[in-house]
């Protein structure tokens, strides 16, 4: 296994795309500070550094996707993990070392993004405004729901031998998931009473009537529990900050790992190699 | 003679397709082992087994005497160095990079011997050169590098040289025979070509339709492949005795055929023999090639 990551590791700091990942999250985190720093000066507006800090978790989905797709799809297409099985390693430690190196890189981008934001955003935006546990909950979250984007897109780039299929699958169940959450915000955030005008005696009378298209409780708990779930519903929410428990997403990210993981490994040490 | 590599009725089944069908193979240690069998035959599947690629049907193999359902086995694998189809080379890296990577993988401590393997296979002067800018050649050499780089004592290779030029077919037929002569690796090497695999091949199996019709040795290969004259007799014992007399080669088919090996001219021959009162039924001069000798294999196994 510690053969497995060393080699691993060494191809990472020679990959191309890994360089390219760390330009887009230095850029990124230089983007969203720039363009921050020109609303406040331009518009008065009170920036909240805290909130720069969580905002890549939107789209650090995508992000993962098109890297694991691309990193581990070359596996298959060069023959890395032919070369891996044939000299001697167990197929087990494959998957893991694969996932460890995955999660490790992801979170080092996060990390990254992290430390250029605390650099330059704290001297320019002043201070963090939460309590100091309140936002070590909420990365925690970003940082546990991050190692469940891993495990799901590990367990699609291993799963799949062709590398083209890998990354387009991955890529639409990275939007797939983002619009499945949109669509569940939308469902939650549907007002129970909307504002009806009639006409009485030439009067125009406004009056406000149940919304018809407002959901049942056991619609309402279905989608909050698919938002939950779901690694960009989660990753939302603590961007949002509205999350009604916080303390639940960990354990649905954990539950993502623990699912994907062992049938992952499962399926791999099943799976007919050419 | 110790064996390396032993299947025992290996059969490899697609849904109703059998690639592999009772395969029966055996390698000795040293040897040149060439696995003969036109495209499809089942030579690729067996190596993607013996690698761990997939698992059989049904049967079993064993490398150095592991056999493949104990959990050794991937230690075994650890003994052995392996291309399959095309070598496993990362193409944006370099060749050194890539016998580092490698280096790794199998847990080298330092890496020491990179330059030498570089040296070996010809590839030292080739610096920054992204393997992706490689010729075919240049990438299986790499590929044979990269499998040695854990100092294997059994090497498979895979078609290793499909869509190579002349040139890049006989480098890498002088690399296999002086990693057989001077490191005494033994090789597993399958191919359809037979002129190349007849000028290194120690051991030949003929793989067809998923079964090994025939192993056989070179020397006795050789030996059949010899400009021979085959003799149909009364009695062969008046036959032999002259033979040895006269110390000319020969084997006997059957009380009633005699094989006579050897150039000889056909008319003197024959009035040799009249001289002695040797009168043949028959006679047929015969020359065979490995291609022959492997048409008339396929030809009787199809017709089986």
């Amino acid at each position: 296994m510690i053969n497995l990551l060393n080699a691993g590791f060494t191809r990472l700091k020679k990959n191309k795309l890994f360089w390219i990942l760390t330009i887009f999250t230095i850029g990124l985190a230089l983007f969203m500070i720039y363009t921050q720093y020109s609303d406040m000066k331009k518009y008065k507006e009170v920036i909240e550094v805290e909130q720069l800090m969580l905002n890549y978790s939107t789209i650090i989905g995508v992000v993962i996707s098109i890297f694991v797709s691309l990193f581990l799809g070359i596996e298959y297409s060069d023959g890395g993990i032919r070369n891996k099985i044939s000299i001697g390693h167990k197929r087990i430690n494959i998957y893991l070392s694969n996932l460890i190196i995955i999660v490790i890189t992801s979170l080092l981008s996060y990390l990254l993004f992290l430390m250029i934001i605390t650099i330059i955003g704290i001297p320019l935006f002043g201070n963090i405004t939460i309590p100091i546990s309140s936002l070590f909950s909420l990365l925690g979250c970003i940082f546990i729901t991050i190692v469940a984007y891993s495990s799901l897109y590990t367990f699609i780039a291993m799963m799949i031998s062709n590398k083209t299929i890998t990354a387009v699958i991955s890529i639409m169940l990275a939007f797939g998931m983002m619009m499945g959450a949109l669509i569940c915000f939308r469902v939650l955030d549907t007002q129970k009473y909307i504002q009806s005008a009639s006409m009485v005696n030439g009067e125009m009378k406004f009056e406000e009537v149940l919304n018809p298209k407002y959901p049942s409780e056991t619609k309402k708990k279905v989608c909050q529990t698919l938002l939950d779930i779901n690694p960009a519903g989660q990753m939302f929410q603590i961007v949002g900050r509205s999350a009604p428990n916080l303390k639940v997403l960990p354990l649905y990210s954990l539950g993502i790992l623990f699912t994907f993981t062992s049938t992952g490994i499962v399926l791999f040490n099943k799976k007919e190699l050419k | 003679m110790e064996i390396i590599l032993e299947t025992k009725n290996l059969e490899k089944k697609y849904k109703d397709f059998k690639a592999l069908n009772n395969t029966n193979i055996h390698i000795e240690k040293g040897a040149i082992y060439g696995l003969i069998g036109k495209n499809g035959a089942g030579k690729t599947t067996l190596i993607r087994i013996i690698c761990g690629l997939q698992e059989p049907t049904n049967g079993g193999f064993s490398i150095y005497g592991i056999e493949n359902k104990d959990r050794r086995i991937s230690d075994v694998r650890k003994r052995m160095g392996a291309i399959i189809e095309t070598p496993t080379i990362y193409k944006e890296m370099t060749a050194k990079d890539n016998l580092i990577e490698q280096y790794k993988l199998v847990g080298m401590p330092d890496e020491d011997g990179l330059e030498e393997l570089l040296e070996l296979v010809g590839l030292k002067n080739t610096g920054k050169k992204k393997v992706k800018n490689f010729s075919l050649g240049m990438r299986q050499r790499l590929g044979i590098a990269l499998a040695l780089v854990n100092h294997p004592d059994f090497l498979i290779l895979d078609e290793p040289i499909n869509g190579l030029d002349p040139q890049g077919i006989i480098e890498i037929r002088e690399l296999i025979l002086k990693l057989n002569r001077e490191k005494r690796i033994t090789i597993l090497i399958s191919s359809h070509y037979l002129d190349e695999l007849s000028k290194i091949a120690t051991h030949y199996g003929f793989l067809d339709n998923g079964s090994i019709i025939k192993e056989i040795s070179s020397k006795s290969l050789m030996k059949k492949m010899e400009h021979k004259i085959e003799l149909k007799v009364e009695n062969e014992k008046e036959f032999v005795k002259y033979f040895e007399e006269k110390k000319i080669s020969y084997e006997v088919i059957d009380n009633k055929t005699i094989n006579v090996y050897g150039k000889h001219n056909l008319a003197k021959f024959i009035a040799e023999l009249s001289k002695k009162n040797l009168i043949a039924e028959e006679i047929h001069e015969q020359e065979e090639s490995l291609e022959n000798y492997y048409m008339n294999l396929i030809g009787g196994s199809n017709n089986d």
